[in-house]
């Protein structure tokens, strides 16, 4: 395997190399990417009962390292095994590969930081045998900017927004939004539906404040009376069925996959984005694609539904395919995550990082 | 190899006495006979059948392993337990007793959650608004984490629970929670409430037959009557 010259590249971009534990505390995993995690971890427990996990990723740990050091701007990278859990469907694939890559951490947030990441996973897959790499493009920019402009309820607004990611999840959002409903019946209890109607949010709250109270949950940390009343009114007036055109201009959107060097034209001659301002987004991915475009000559594919459903991505986020086998899943996968460090307990930092499928570079066989 | 077959069945409770009933009915009355405290037992007038005497969830891992040929079990505790159940545990009957469902219940007083999608709601900006995930207090990680995938929920946290779940949110341990009810008096009297589209699960009692056992000739044929039989109660 070609160690020695990606470490070369990780060192030319400045980075310096960061070792990691194999045993890590599984909490931070499963608080930043979610308890669904947690089947892909092999977990443990220390003496004290604590929850211990192998480490399935680097980029968690390298982040907590960077709080701990007080820094505030670094490039770190590493290289090493990381473990995860297989099931069914995923039973080919290793328990345990080899990962590399990069963090940017600090690093003034801009378009030109994110093409240089993506330039320099290219550089890192070109040091390998990849007769044709692909890359694919998303951001979820494009998607707020597309909905932006569109009256919607504020609760099918954000259901959206979080759905982005997940084509199942999206594509189930848009049916409920179609049909004005979750599909459930919602009726709010008698004793509270007029004061739902006449959208009383004190009365509301006064109400569930009671009920609160009689139910023991009154200052046990979680949900306010107001929160609950609020959101209960947000819900009822939200709850209005929105109109076809709307939902199927959303899923053509979602749908919309064209060749990134030419985003500006396709999305200008696309009848169903006329009249939504891409400019801001346009600019920064055309930015972006520069730092690429000068150094490699690969096909470069946007995808508008493309994108992480977690919580600490916050901006573009790309892979790169072999063209010829992209059945086996990304080579390199990256993107912008500048809510990670704050989720982290630190302060907040802009981030920028990728990593490298090494037995994959390798024709390693994870899946033959 | 021996050609006796072992059948697992719950060691107390209801669910014994029921499972009991069943097998008498279908011609292998079960005899413990060195008392109620042994933990193995046969069947009246068939030296090929041994009765193993375990907790309901031994039973769904014996079973799984082919440590015993057949289980009685229920559904929750093979769909929680055993990773790729399809593959290793043949369902054979439900057996009509031990009804309970797993599902997702919270506090009554959350006046605007009545679906998981509303959950979702509440879980993705619990963070920013509370300065943790939402936690779910339960002892099914397994069926709570498929089941909330499924409706698109990421972001939020289990919290470990092994006996009185109900009690959890009130205790400030917990905001919702995954458990068996039967007859929903318990969540009542916890002031929780079942989300319309919250029922995971919809669990009972069923006989088991382990597909990860190599058997003879006989003991195969014996599996068979034994099913058979029991199935010809139902």
């Amino acid at each position: 395997m070609n160690t020695t010259a990606l470490a070369a590249l990780f060192e030319s971009a400045e980075a310096e190399p960061v070792d990691v534990s194999f045993l890590q505390s599984a909490d931070a995993f499963l608080n930043t990417a979610g308890e669904s995690f947690r089947k892909r971890l092999f977990v443990t427990q220390n003496a004290n009962g604590e929850t211990q996990c192998l480490r399935p990723e680097f980029t968690i740990p390298v982040c907590q390292k960077h709080i701990e050091s007080g820094v505030e701007k670094a490039r770190y990278s590493y290289s090493g095994p990381v473990f995860r859990q297989r099931y069914d469907h995923d039973q080919h694939r290793p328990t345990e590969f080899l990962q590399a890559g990069m963090e940017w951490l600090g690093e003034t947030e801009s378009a030109r930081t994110d093409g240089e990441i993506i330039r320099l996973a290219l550089d890192a897959i070109t040091l390998f045998e990849v007769r044709n790499p692909v890359l694919v493009v998303g951001n979820p920019a494009f998607f707020d900017a597309f909905i932006r402009p569109i009256s919607l309820p504020n609760i099918w607004r954000e259901r959206l927004l979080r759905a982005f990611g997940s084509a199942e999840v999206v594509n189930r959002t848009l049916d409920h939004m179609a049909r004005g409903d979750d599909g459930l019946e919602d009726a709010p209890p008698p004793k509270l539906a007029a004061l739902v109607k006449e959208h009383d949010l004190d009365g509301l709250t006064a109400e569930v404040e009671t009920l609160l109270v009689e139910h023991g949950l009154h200052g046990t940390g979680g949900r306010t009376a107001e929160d609950i009343a609020t959101r209960m009114l947000a819900k009822h007036a939200g709850q209005v069925k929105v109109d076809d055109k709307t939902v199927s201009a959303c899923r053509d959107f979602l749908n919309f996959e064209v060749n990134g060097v030419e985003l500006r034209r396709h999305v200008n001659t696309n009848p169903s984005m006329e009249g939504v301002d891409f400019s801001n987004e346009l600019t920064a991915f055309e930015e972006l694609l520069e730092p690429v475009t000068t150094r490699h000559r690969i096909p470069i594919e946007f995808s508008a539904q493309f994108g992480r459903r977690l919580d600490y991505y916050t901006g573009f986020v790309f892979e790169i395919y072999d063209a010829d086998n992209r059945n086996r899943g990304p080579l390199a996968g990256g993107g912008r995550y500048d809510n990670l460090c704050e989720m982290l307990g630190g302060p907040p930092s802009p981030a920028v990082g990728f990593s490298l499928w090494l037995d994959r570079l390798t024709g390693g066989g994870d899946d033959v | 190899m021996s050609d006796k077959i072992t059948i697992a069945i719950p060691s107390k409770g209801r669910l014994k006495d029921q499972t009991e009933e069943v097998f008498k009915a279908a011609g292998f009355p079960i005899l413990s006979p060195f008392g109620s405290r042994n933990y193995r037992g046969t069947v009246e007038g068939r030296e090929d059948i041994e009765v193993a005497f375990l907790s309901a969830s031994e039973i769904a891992r014996e079973t799984a392993r082919g440590n015993v040929h057949l289980g009685v079990t229920g559904e929750d505790l093979v769909q929680e337990n055993i990773a790729n159940h399809e593959a290793l545990i043949r369902k054979i009957t439900p057996l009509g007793f031990g009804h309970a469902d797993v599902i997702v219940a919270i506090p009554e007083s959350w006046i605007d959650v009545t679906s998981m999608e509303d959950l979702g709601d509440v879980a993705a900006d619990y963070r920013a608004r509370y300065g943790r995930r939402l936690r779910v207090a339960t002892k099914y990680w397994n069926l709570t984490q498929r089941f909330f995938a499924k409706h698109g929920i990421v972001v939020y946290r289990i919290v470990e629970s092994l006996g009185a779940t109900e009690g959890a949110p009130a205790a400030g341990l917990a905001d919702a929670i995954v458990d068996i009810t039967s007859t929903g008096s318990t969540l009542k009297a916890n002031h929780l409430k079942i989300l319309d589209d919250g029922i995971i699960l919809k669990s009972e009692a069923n006989l088991f037959e382990s597909n990860a056992t190599i058997v003879t000739n006989e003991q195969k044929k014996l599996i068979e009557l034994v099913a058979n039989s029991v199935m010809k109660t139902r």
